[in-house]
């Protein structure tokens, strides 16, 4: 249990940009939605196998809670992490989680939000069917470079993705600011006609994460990046950034 | 022969500011005008013994106010609509000098807010019609120049607005505005000019919305609006303002005597009074020689609700600009006290700085701090403040002259090459707003005014607005993920 809910909260709160998500729970798959206040980023995830204790629709709120809960040390030894479920108009909802420590003298619970309210506050989205021009896997080195470019370009929230010979470029600030470019990847195959901006902070976190991971640009202002911790595959959709 | 300080005649060619009228101040003014039907006497006790008058409070009057200006704007949200009676509070502004420059709100916000209820986005609705007819005669009966009563587009994500006034969505919002913009067409009569509201909350839906009205100032109709109103993320954003001034232009909807004025809704920083003049000159250079840009805040009288008045002025050269605003005396031990309000303001460090104005010159401290330890207010307790209602109708006007003044003055400051920081990009080069706007609107040219507005896009971001998404987060997802999510 304790390894599900630390891959989640990895997963959503430690992009920085999430702290409440929606868990929902079948006997055959357990999926996940969450939404950055700013709407920077959509969070889509399955997880690898359904997840008994899952089953029903619940918020997890205060994300930033359930991670200092995760990593106490009281519990991170033989602790027992539970479902707590009730009877909630004639279901068995999943209702929190139970904390206690293997000499079972220290204790936390963590509250689920219910269904009705976390489908008010995270309404489901559908997102329109757009082509990914461009797919590629992101190297260690690539990843670093664009760290490297954040770094000397703090200023910027932003970067723009351009092809050019076949590569995909990122490209810091403008001809009236500093400036700073770089190949992300070389021989991308498809094309970008369209020069859109991502948030940096964002991009960056998500290629922080734990798991394999898949880029995929859309010229229609999308990007994607799939990422597979091995217990769930997240789908992050990052809309393109605008005035 | 009362002394004057004319702000009229200071106003020069600087884009306007109208003070939001607060009813509650000229409900003052009415009390007086009308003293037989008001029961409470305050203003008779109350006058301090340096005012002649109330309508030495009252700018709009040009012949005994203290600071006559001759521009204001009033709200059909505040309003008592009812032209068929009497009612003084209303009277400073439906019995003012024929002269004077009144723009009428519509009440777009009140709807937006869920205050006027109703099912607006029906055409039938019956509460809604009654409304509209009202707003309209309003208007035609009090104003020189009226809204259009526009339903921005962030009505919809207030759920008890949304569902107070009945817009769901987006289009909910544009399809009411279509209406009531037919309406109000199909109703002007007489010499009000209206202006055609824009909304938006980002340059797309800004973009689609100018694009679905500006048919109502075209030669689509006999006697189109006159021009146009700024809101939403039209009012806040530079980059959309100048986007929008150059289509304006290139597609023939900023004519010279027939769309000679446009309004930035609650406006309220004093680089945009800088700035706003300087588009305004280049525009009458080089476009339309009668074009006047107008802008309004109630932050005057808000600022005294809240218990603050205007000290003074801060216009640094490539500092922020503002007026200054501070908890000013409020106290019993004040009360009957004959020193003037600024002497012990500064005497006793309630102000490090007060500038007084043509008012706060004339009062005494006992004038504001009315109330001695003992004394019951109006509902016959004891309250804590000494603050009577009559101590923030003075406030008022003291702090509306120190913000037509404080505008008027960044204006002269500007002109003497004095720079506010938002105005003047130094990192690389000297890079001053009013040439690249200058720039902007002697190029004549649709696209190479869009390329140089295109430019200096991030010059655009840095200078900040009163609402809306400005500085970092003019740039964000909001608009792609409307177009990418249902």
């Amino acid at each position: 249990m304790r390894d599900y809910l630390l891959d989640l909260v990895e997963h959503s709160y430690d992009l920085g940009c999430i702290d409440l998500i929606k868990v929902t729970g079948t006997d055959t798959e357990t999926s996940v939605d969450g939404l950055a206040e700013d709407k920077s980023v959509v969070l889509q995830a399955k997880f690898a196998a359904p997840v008994a204790d899952y089953i029903g629709t619940f918020g997890m709120p205060n994300l930033a809670k359930l991670k200092i809960l995760l990593n106490i040390g009281e519990y991170k030894e033989n602790a027992e992490i539970s479902v707590k479920r009730q009877e909630r108009n004639g279901e068995n909802a999943p209702v929190g989680l139970h904390f206690k420590n293997a000499a079972g003298d220290f204790k936390n619970d963590y509250r689920f939000m219910v269904s009705e309210i976390v489908a008010e506050k995270l309404k489901g989205v559908k997102m329109k069917d757009v082509p990914w021009d461009i797919e590629f896997e992101p190297t260690t080195a690539s990843i670093m470079r664009l760290k490297m470019q954040a770094q000397a370009n703090a200023e910027e929230t932003t970067f723009q993705t351009k092809t050019e010979d076949g590569h995909l470029k990122f490209l810091f600030g403008d001809h009236s600011t500093h400036a700073g470019d770089f190949v992300f990847q070389h021989d991308v195959g498809g094309k970008l006609s369209k020069s859109w901006s991502w948030p940096v902070q964002q991009f960056i976190a998500i290629m922080n994460l734990t798991g394999d991971k898949t880029v995929r640009i859309s010229d229609s202002g999308a990007t994607k990046i799939t990422v597979d911790s091995g217990i769930a595959v997240y789908n992050y959709i990052l809309p393109a950034q605008s005035k | 022969m009362i002394e004057q300080d004319n702000l009229t005649l200071k106003q020069k060619d600087y884009a306007v500011f109208l003070p939001a009228i607060s009813s509650f101040y000229s409900g003052y003014i009415g009390k007086e005008r009308f003293p037989a039907g008001d029961k409470n006497k305050i203003i008779g006790d109350r006058l301090p013994k340096g005012l002649p008058n109330m309508e030495s409070m009252n700018w709009l009057n040009s012949k005994e106010s203290l600071f006559p200006y001759k521009y204001s704007l009033y709200s059909a949200g505040h309003a008592n609509m009812d032209l068929s009676v009497t009612v003084p509070k209303e009277d400073m502004v439906r019995n003012r000098e024929a002269d004077t420059i009144m723009l009428a709100d519509s009440g777009g916000f009140q709807i937006a807010k869920g205050v006027w209820p109703g099912a607006w986005a029906d055409p039938k609705d019956k509460a809604c019609e009654k409304k509209r007819e009202q707003v309209i005669a309003w208007q035609m009966g009090i104003a020189t120049h009226g809204m259009t009563m526009d339903i921005p587009t962030w009505t919809y994500l207030d759920k008890q607005a949304s569902e107070a006034c009945g817009i769901k969505s987006y289009q909910d919002a544009v399809d009411a505005t279509l209406f009531n913009n037919e309406f109000w067409m199909a109703s002007r009569s007489g010499d009000l000019k209206i202006l055609n509201v824009l909304q938006g909350s980002n340059h797309t839906e800004a973009d689609q919305w100018y694009n679905t009205m500006k048919k109502f100032c075209s030669d689509k109709y006999d006697r189109p609006f006159d021009g146009w109103g700024m809101g939403g993320q039209n009012m806040c954003d530079v980059h959309l303002v100048l986007k929008r001034l150059v289509t304006l232009i290139h597609e023939g909807l900023l004519e010279k005597g027939h769309h000679d004025w446009m309004h930035f809704l609650g406006t309220s920083k004093l680089e945009w009074a800088c700035l706003l003049t300087d588009v305004q000159r280049s525009i009458r250079r080089h476009a339309n020689s009668n074009f006047t840009i107008s802008f309004d805040c109630a932050s005057p009288f808000l600022a005294t609700a809240n218990g603050q008045v205007y000290t003074n002025l801060r216009t640094e050269d490539r500092g922020k600009w503002s007026y200054m605003m501070e908890a000013t005396a409020d106290n019993k031990k004040y009360a009957h006290g004959t020193d003037s309000f600024r002497d012990v303001v500064l005497r006793d460090g309630i102000h490090e700085k007060f500038e007084d104005s043509p008012i706060s010159s004339r009062l005494t401290i006992g004038d504001i701090c009315h109330y001695a330890p003992g004394d019951l207010n109006k509902i016959g307790k004891e309250g804590k403040t000494s603050w009577d209602s009559f101590s923030y109708a003075l406030l008022m006007g003291h702090n509306v002259w120190q913000h037509i003044r404080a505008v008027q003055d960044a204006n002269v400051r500007y002109d003497e090459g004095i720079l506010p920081g938002m105005l003047v990009h130094e990192t690389f080069e000297r890079v001053l707003f009013r040439d690249v706007v200058e720039r902007i609107f002697e190029a004549r040219d649709y696209n190479k005014s869009m390329q140089i507005i295109d430019d200096n896009s991030k010059f655009w971001d840095s200078i900040r607005g009163t609402r809306g998404f400005t500085g970092k987060r003019i740039v964000n997802s909001a608009s792609q993920f409307n177009a990418l999510f249902s």
